[in-house]
């Protein structure tokens, strides 16, 4: 067996490659925190339903819409990770009391948090503001008219039909 | 055949070899750090992460583009100057590879803490440089192992959890996850004959439910490698395949797992069993007279 091997060889390396198994083990089992490098592969396991409607985010560049055939993967994701983590950042806050804090003061040998690391400061609107004067540098296009909007989409028949606009700016997301 | 210290020296121009070709592919599409210039930052429930945001090191990269220039010269180039120690001194180099672990780390940490890509894709960079930091052959061997057991895990873990969390039993999962994964691409490029393809995808949730199985069934398959190495070129094989169906169809380039595929190519060299002393094992054209 591979570990008794190990074990012969050298018993630090054993004790390493133990610890490295159990802890992988323990953060599979408890399903929630990671401690890189020990990460869940499980993405896209959960069952996934189809929605009744799509919130779709649509970025124009001086008014003509972005279209992801004119984008590689990274360079598109790149686009919409960043618009997403714009409008999912507001949950920042509650992560941070619900989670970040909790669990700084129940580990107790830790030091407190401070929540400026934690939290990106600002409100929608300015970190909005802030991903368009990003987005234009990164199109090779700074100062260029940007904008974002969101739409709901249904789907139907090999297609997503436009339904209406949803408002970008006040659109929730389940936070912890 | 046993490892020696020539299957090492091609083990680590090839891990090299990927690197540089990845480092190229990611200037091209705006990837490294000082293209990405970040400036917001995502909080992920990672406890180690946690304490790099304590620190408040990324606020600073974050605002200094200078620190962004520097982290890049220091992850694309310490691989280079791992490679040339090798060459010439591979003990200084098993000893570098420590701080290029390090550095790595951070690197990596700090990358990923800004809203770019996920730190699982990047696990090879934080695993690898351990085995460069060997310095005698049969440790390097198994950690060499290792790596190859882990890189099994990693799939065959990805396959069960899409048995245990029950999405191998939903037949519209793929086309939900598809609707999921491309909306703001499909919406923006209808008649692109790619996005058809996956509107078609969708349309059939029975094919692209098959292909879900598909992907099930290659990463349950690296169960295999656990009991023996027989199988490892098909293992290869499939790898490549998964990883262009996962590009072609999610448009996700998980690319960066690519130098694991090393560990099955060169796993399946057997134990050395010149126990030298650490300081004898160096590359046989500079071996002493």
């Amino acid at each position: 067996m591979f570990l008794k091997e190990v074990y012969r060889h050298s018993k630090w390396m054993f004790a390493g490659m133990l610890f490295f198994i159990l802890a992988q083990l323990a953060v599979n089992l408890k399903k929630g925190m990671v401690f890189s490098p020990f990460f869940h592969y499980g993405m896209y396991s959960a069952p996934q339903q189809a929605m009744r409607v799509y919130d779709v985010n649509v970025v124009t560049l001086n008014g003509d819409t972005l279209r992801g055939k004119d984008f590689s993967p990274q360079k598109w994701d790149k686009i919409h990770f960043t618009l997403q983590a714009v409008l999912t950042s507001s949950c920042d806050s509650s992560f941070y009391t619900w989670q970040v804090e909790r669990l700084y003061a129940k580990a107790k040998v830790l030091p407190a948090p401070n929540a400026i690391n934690f939290v990106n400061e600002g409100t929608r609107q300015e970190k909005m503001n802030l991903y368009k004067t990003w987005l234009g540098k990164q199109l090779g296009k700074p100062g260029a008219e940007i904008e974002v909007h969101q739409a709901g989409y249904r789907y139907h028949k090999a297609n997503l039909d436009y339904e209406g606009p949803l408002d970008i700016m006040t659109q929730t997301f389940p936070c912890y | 055949m046993l490892l020696n210290q020539t299957h090492r020296k091609k083990f680590t121009f090839s891990w090299l070899a990927i690197f540089y070709l990845l480092a190229v592919y990611k200037w091209w599409q705006g990837m490294w750090l000082y293209q990405a210039d970040p400036f917001m930052f995502v909080t992920r429930f990672d406890g180690i992460t946690w304490q790099l945001l304590q620190t408040g090191f990324h606020r600073f990269v974050m605002q200094q583009s200078e620190a962004r220039y520097v982290a890049d010269v220091i992850f694309y180039g310490l691989p280079l100057v791992y490679g040339i120690l090798f060459l010439r001194n591979p003990l200084m180099a098993a000893k570098l590879a420590w701080l290029w672990l390090v550095a790595n780390w951070l690197y990596v940490q700090l990358y990923t803490s800004y809203p770019i890509n996920s730190i699982e894709a990047h696990i090879a960079w934080l695993l690898f440089p351990v085995l460069f930091a060997m310095a005698s052959l049969p440790s390097y061997y198994y950690i060499l192992q290792a790596l190859r057991y882990f890189f099994l895990y990693f799939f065959v873990s990805a396959g069960i959890w899409k048995l245990v969390q029950g999405g191998a039993f939903y037949p519209g999962q793929m086309s939900a996850i598809l609707l999921e994964q491309h909306k703001e691409w499909l919406v923006s490029s209808t008649t692109y004959w790619h996005a058809e393809f996956i509107y078609w995808l969708i349309d059939m949730p029975l094919v692209s439910f098959l292909l879900y199985w598909m992907g099930i069934l290659i990463e349950l398959f690296f169960v295999v490698g656990f009991f023996t190495k027989r199988y490892d070129h098909v293992l290869i094989a499939l790898f490549i395949l998964f990883l262009g169906f996962d590009y072609f169809i999610m448009r996700i380039p998980y690319f960066e797992v690519a130098p694991f595929l090393l560990t099955l190519w060169h796993g399946r060299y057997r134990e050395p069993v010149n126990h030298l002393p650490a300081k004898e094992q160096v590359l046989p054209r500079q071996r002493p007279a």
